[in-house]
Formats: C-alpha cells, sequence, structure tokens
C-alpha cells in the first residue's frame, strides 16, 4: 500500500465483528461488523487523524491495534527496527513487551483515572508493571513527567477528583508518556473538554510529539482540530475507510462524496457567511446488516446503480491519495475553500 | 471520614449502641462471671487452639450455658439475686443477655463476613470474566434466591439438625447469592471504565486489575450491605432460635430466651421482664447495625470525600 520506509504501523484489512447473542444458549443470531476491512498505514514521526461520525468505528479501530479488543481477521503490523510483528496474530501474553511501544489516552478524562488512586500512582503504575526502577527513580520520573505536561510536581499525593477536566487530560497525558512509547492512540483526547482547554491540550500534544519524536494516530470528529494536528487524514464511514490522503489536499480536493458533506460542514468563523450545506439523506445504516455494494450509496447524491452491486476497492489515484468510489475520478466535489466561496 | 460520620447524630447513635454491645461482649466474663469460672482466665477472650499450642493448659468449659435457679416453669419478676428476673425453668434474664451479646456477635460476624467473602470472589469471578463463567454463576445464583430467604433457611437447619452452627450454615448457604448478585453488577460497570483499559493498555495482568481498579471501586456497596446484614442475620438467627431450631437448650441466645416466654406472651402485664429484655437487646443490635450501615453508605462514597 505505501513505501515502506519509515513504515511505523501499517493495518491491512482489518475487521472487528461483535457478535450479537439471543437466547437462553446465548447463540450468536448476527454480527456487529464495527470494523470491516481498514487499511492505513502511520509512518514514523507523523499524526494520523481519523475522523468519522459517532458509531462508524474509529474506536474500535484504535483500541483493537493495542489489542485491547482482539481483531476478527486482518493484520497489524507494528515495525520494531525495520522489522514488522503482527499484533494481529501473537498470543495475548507476548504483547506485554509491545505495550511499551504503544500507549492510549482516552475521551473522557474522568473514567479514564481511577478515583482511588493518587497522581502519583496512577502514572507511574505502567512504570510499575513493567519493572522499570526503583521506588524512588519512580516517583522521581513521575514528578518529571507531571512538569512535562504542564502540572505542579506536588500533586503527587492527591486524587483524581481534585482536578479539572483539563488538568485530568494532563495526567491521562503523563500515564501515556510514562513508558516512553513510539505510538499514542489519541482516542478523541480532547472532545470531552471546553474549548479554550481544547486549544492548551493540543498544543500540548505537539510540543510533547516535537520532544519526544511521538507518532500519533489521531481520532476526532472535529475537523478543524483534525485539520490543525495531523500530517494526513483518513475519513471512516460504516466500518470503513472511504479517502484518505495528506490533510491540505483532503481538504482542498475531496475525493469522496461522504468527505464533501463532512467537509461542508466545517463551521466557518464568519456570521455572514452563507453558503450551501450538503445535508445528508437518512441516517447512518446498522452497522449489523450494511448496505450492498458500496456502503455510503443510499445516502450519497450521485449514486448510481453500479454503486448498489459493486463495492468499491480504496485505491490511490495519485500521490497517497487513497478512495474508495466508482467515481473518484470523474466527480467534481468540492473541497473546503470552494464551499466556503459565496 | 471519622469527623463525618461523628457530625450526623443518627451515625453516633449508631456507633454509641454497636460499641456498647462490642464492650457488653468483651466484658462479658467480668459482668457475668460464670458459676464455674473456666480456667485459665485468658480462654474467655483467647480460643482454646491458640492457648494449648502455647504450651497453656485448657479446662473444657462453657461459660454460654445460663445458670438456672430451680426447674420450677414459671418466671420470676426481677429481685435482688437475679436482677432482671428469671425466665421459664428459672434461667437468669441478665447473664443471658449478656452472654448473648457475644452469641449475637458470633453469630452476626461469622455469617456477615463468610457470605460477604463468597459474595466477592463469586461476584468478581463472574462480572469480570463473563461468558460461561457469569451464565453458571448466575443461574445457580437465582435458584438459591428463588427461595424466600427465613423458609429455606429454616428448612435447612431443620435438615442439618439443631445447633448454632446449623444456623449459621444454613444463613451463609441461603445469603450469598445477594453479595454475589451486587458485586457482580459493580463489576459489569467497573470493568469498562477507561481506567481498566489504560491498566491492560499498560499490560497489567488480571489480577492486578482485579484487585487495583476493579475491587477497590466495587466493594464499597458490598461493605455497607454488610453492615446492614450484620444485624439482620442475628435477627434471622433469633427468629430460627425462637422457633427453636437453633441453639441447644440453656445457650445463652436472645432469640431463644424469648422462645422461652411462649407460654406467657398472653400475660405480658405479668411477666413482661420476659419478652422487652431479650426483645429490647435484638432490636437495639439492629438498630445500632443499621444506623451505622446507613452512616458507612454516605461516608463511602468517594464523591462526598472532603466535603464538610
Amino acid at each position: 500500500m505505501a513505501n515502506a520506509d519509515n513504515l511505523l504501523l501499517e493495518v491491512k484489512n482489518l475487521k472487528k465483528y461483535f457478535p450479537v447473542r439471543r437466547g437462553v444458549f446465548r447463540r450468536v443470531v448476527a454480527h456487529v461488523k464495527a470494523v470491516d476491512g481498514v487499511s492505513f498505514f502511520i509512518r514514523e514521526g507523523e499524526t494520523l487523524g481519523l475522523v468519522g461520525e459517532s458509531g462508524c468505528g474509529k474506536t474500535t479501530v484504535g483500541r483493537t491495534v493495542l489489542r485491547l479488543l482482539d481483531p476478527t481477521e486482518g493484520e497489524i503490523l507494528f515495525y520494531q527496527n525495520g522489522k514488522p510483528i503482527d499484533i494481529a496474530k501473537i498470543p495475548n501474553r507476548k504483547m506485554k513487551p509491545l505495550r511499551r511501544q504503544m500507549q492510549i489516552i482516552f475521551q473522557d478524562p474522568y473514567s479514564s483515572l481511577n478515583p482511588r488512586m493518587t497522581i502519583g500512582d496512577i502514572i507511574a503504575e505502567p512504570l510499575l508493571v513493567h519493572g522499570v526502577g526503583t521506588p524512588k527513580e519512580r516517583e522521581a520520573r513521575v514528578r518529571q513527567l507531571l512538569e512535562a505536561v504542564g502540572l505542579n510536581p506536588q500533586y503527587i499525593k492527591r486524587y483524581p477528583h481534585e482536578f479539572s477536566g483539563g488538568q485530568r487530560q494532563r495526567i491521562g497525558i503523563a500515564r501515556a508518556l510514562a513508558l516512553e512509547p513510539k505510538l499514542i492512540i489519541c482516542d478523541e483526547p480532547v472532545s470531552a473538554l471546553d474549548v479554550s482547554i481544547q486549544a492548551q491540550v493540543i498544543n500540548l500534544l505537539e510540543d510533547l510529539q516535537k520532544e519526544f519524536g511521538l507518532t500519533y494516530l489521531f481520532i476526532a470528529h472535529d475537523l478543524s482540530v483534525v485539520r490543525h494536528i495531523s500530517n494526513r487524514v483518513a475519513v471512516m464511514y460504516l466500518g470503513q475507510i472511504v479517502e484518505m490522503a495528506e490533510t491540505e489536499e483532503l481538504f482542498r480536493n475531496p475525493k469522496h462524496p461522504y468527505t464533501e458533506a463532512l467537509l461542508s460542514a466545517v463551521p466557518v468563523p464568519d456570521p455572514d457567511y452563507e453558503r450551501e450545506r450538503i445535508i445528508l439523506k437518512g441516517d447512518v445504516p446498522s452497522p449489523v446488516n450494511p448496505p450492498s455494494g458500496c456502503r455510503f450509496h443510499p445516502r450519497c447524491p450521485y449514486a448510481q446503480e453500479i454503486c448498489k452491486q459493486k463495492e468499491p476497492s480504496l485505491v490511490d489515484i495519485g500521490g497517497e491519495h487513497f478512495v474508495s468510489c466508482h467515481f473518484s475520478t470523474t466527480l467534481k466535489l468540492r473541497g473546503l475553500s470552494e464551499i466556503a466561496t459565496r | 471520614m471519622i469527623k463525618r460520620l461523628l457530625k450526623n447524630p443518627i451515625s453516633v447513635t449508631g456507633l454509641v449502641l454497636v460499641l456498647f454491645f462490642a464492650f457488653i461482649a468483651l466484658a462479658a466474663p467480668l459482668l457475668a462471671p460464670p458459676p464455674r469460672p473456666c480456667q485459665p482466665f485468658l480462654s474467655y477472650w483467647v480460643p482454646a487452639w491458640i492457648l494449648e499450642s502455647l504450651g497453656q493448659r485448657v479446662q473444657p468449659c462453657n461459660p454460654y450455658k445460663i445458670p438456672q435457679d430451680g426447674r420450677w416453669a414459671t418466671p420470676r419478676p426481677p429481685n435482688e439475686k437475679h436482677l432482671l428476673g428469671t425466665t421459664a425453668y428459672q434461667y437468669d434474664i441478665l447473664y443471658g443477655l449478656i452472654w448473648g451479646t457475644r452469641t449475637a456477635f458470633h453469630v452476626g460476624l461469622t455469617v456477615t463476613l463468610s457470605i460477604l467473602a463468597i459474595g466477592l470472589i463469586l461476584g468478581a469471578l463472574s462480572g469480570y470474566y463473563g461468558r460461561w463463567i457469569d451464565e453458571l454463576l448466575m443461574r445457580v445464583t437465582e435458584i438459591f434466591l428463588a427461595f424466600p430467604f427465613l423458609v429455606a433457611a429454616m428448612v435447612l437447619t431443620a435438615i442439618l439438625g439443631r445447633g448454632l452452627d446449623k444456623v449459621m450454615i444454613a444463613l451463609i448457604v441461603f445469603g450469598w447469592p445477594t453479595y454475589a448478585r451486587l458485586v457482580r453488577g459493580e463489576v459489569l460497570s467497573a470493568k469498562e471504565r477507561e481506567y481498566v483499559l489504560a491498566a491492560r493498555a499498560s499490560g497489567a495482568s488480571d489480577g492486578r486489575i482485579i484487585f487495583r481498579h476493579v475491587l477497590p471501586n466495587t466493594i464499597y456497596p458490598a461493605l455497607v450491605l454488610a453492615s446492614l446484614d450484620m444485624g439482620s442475620m442475628v435477627l434471622s438467627a433469633a427468629a430460627l432460635s425462637f422457633l427453636g431450631l437453633g441453639s441447644e437448650t440453656g445457650y445463652a441466645d436472645w432469640g431463644q430466651m424469648i422462645s422461652f416466654t411462649r407460654n406467657y406472651l398472653t400475660e405480658l402485664d405479668e411477666y413482661w421482664y420476659t419478652v422487652i429484655y431479650p426483645g429490647g437487646a435484638i432490636l437495639l443490635f439492629v438498630l445500632g447495625w443499621n444506623l451505622l450501615g446507613d452512616a458507612f453508605r454516605d461516608v463511602l462514597d468517594p464523591r462526598l470525600r472532603g466535603v464538610k
């Protein structure tokens, strides 16, 4: 899919189905196809934004990559010194050394910190689990981490409920940094925060990326945030990636009708501004029974007969711009700047 | 936490009642020395097997047997020799009350701690691992919960035979499912919290996750229920004793003391002391634990921590 230099993570045809069980014997009657054939890659040191509406499977992708969920099918290649290791296949007990390389920041800063542990214990836990350092060394490391995320190191003995949402998110970030991972999955890290705090946390994430050479998979539904922080963006719809490209390319020159519709919803900070919103028909179909052919066809304003019958595949139309649409080369879609013109 | 407990007059009442009974239980050998004192003196507080392992010789001795003053069936009112009177067959009421406090704590603590432990283990297993373990354990608890508690305990005691230990076994057998259910529900909700995922993401073992993250956030409702059950289990044991299924005749046990007076319940104007004293003891003991349980429930809520 991508040329091999500097790759850190490559996901190929990842699937995660959740069984739906019914009845006394818990028979499997159907599957929720939360992730259904997702492929993407991330290069070392870059940020890949993963966007899509609620329930499209973004979070499941993130959790499956970390093996917090076991994938149903597919490959998750994590590159260590240029050599790929398939995270999807290795047994759980061999995951532990790999967990030092990849961490996660959660969306909800309230449920992601154990209310009965002190901040010091929370941040030191990954170190403790991996047997890093003596208790003294760990405490010194925790203080250093607190400072790195802009919190007073004296807070070490306090409990999570004594902090605000933004502060808690910084604590979550410090925990993720503790083991000096290469990859951090940011699962909507700012969507639960006030707008004023969002900017602070985003800037912190950017600073830390520069300082520690981190690679982010940045999951979000806020396009302005994603545009700000990402090098490249992947757009998800109903368990599949429909488009993936370099950030500015995707925003200026979308090739998938769903991306166009999403972009038309980005707010423009000008009250006099009138513009055309593309309102999609209907709701997101159920991931238990996805539509035939192209999954977007029931809601797509440009849908043709072929869209109902044949499933398009994600292809590179040039310059690492991947699109999954039968008409990716023929449709004239409007990017952000064009939607924004009167 | 203790400060908050002491600010509320209701909690204080509960605490005072429980401490009062605890004092009576501990001081029983001094407050009501048995007619034939036990040797050595320490054996009142330290189990015989510990003393023996320390090289002491312990004589068999049963201070729980209420001394009788004759065999006369009709109770006698309070007098100088028997400060609270004697109940039917001349058992001394004061002695029975004092040593019965020990019995109450013995029954309450044994039953409650056992069902708490069983409930915590089974509930945590069921909730954390889910799937067939959960399915199996929950169907079993449902079978146990389907029987009315007191009736089921009564039948089991009747099958096992008379005795305080049999009563405790019956209460444990039918008491744990409530706890398993409670803990399972709490674990189910706690294990989906993101801090548990965070611990998994950093490679923490199942044991660490259960003991460090899940149980500390789920144990408190069970502890509150246990403190309430300290009272109600004693009440159930008393009910079984009243029905004649409990301890052997003459054993210091509040339930049995009321059972002695069954024939005189219609003439309470004359024989009030046979019911009021042991009944009052049960009432105050249960009330004390209930008030304390309510206080625990309020105090142990972490969201209220630090609130004045």
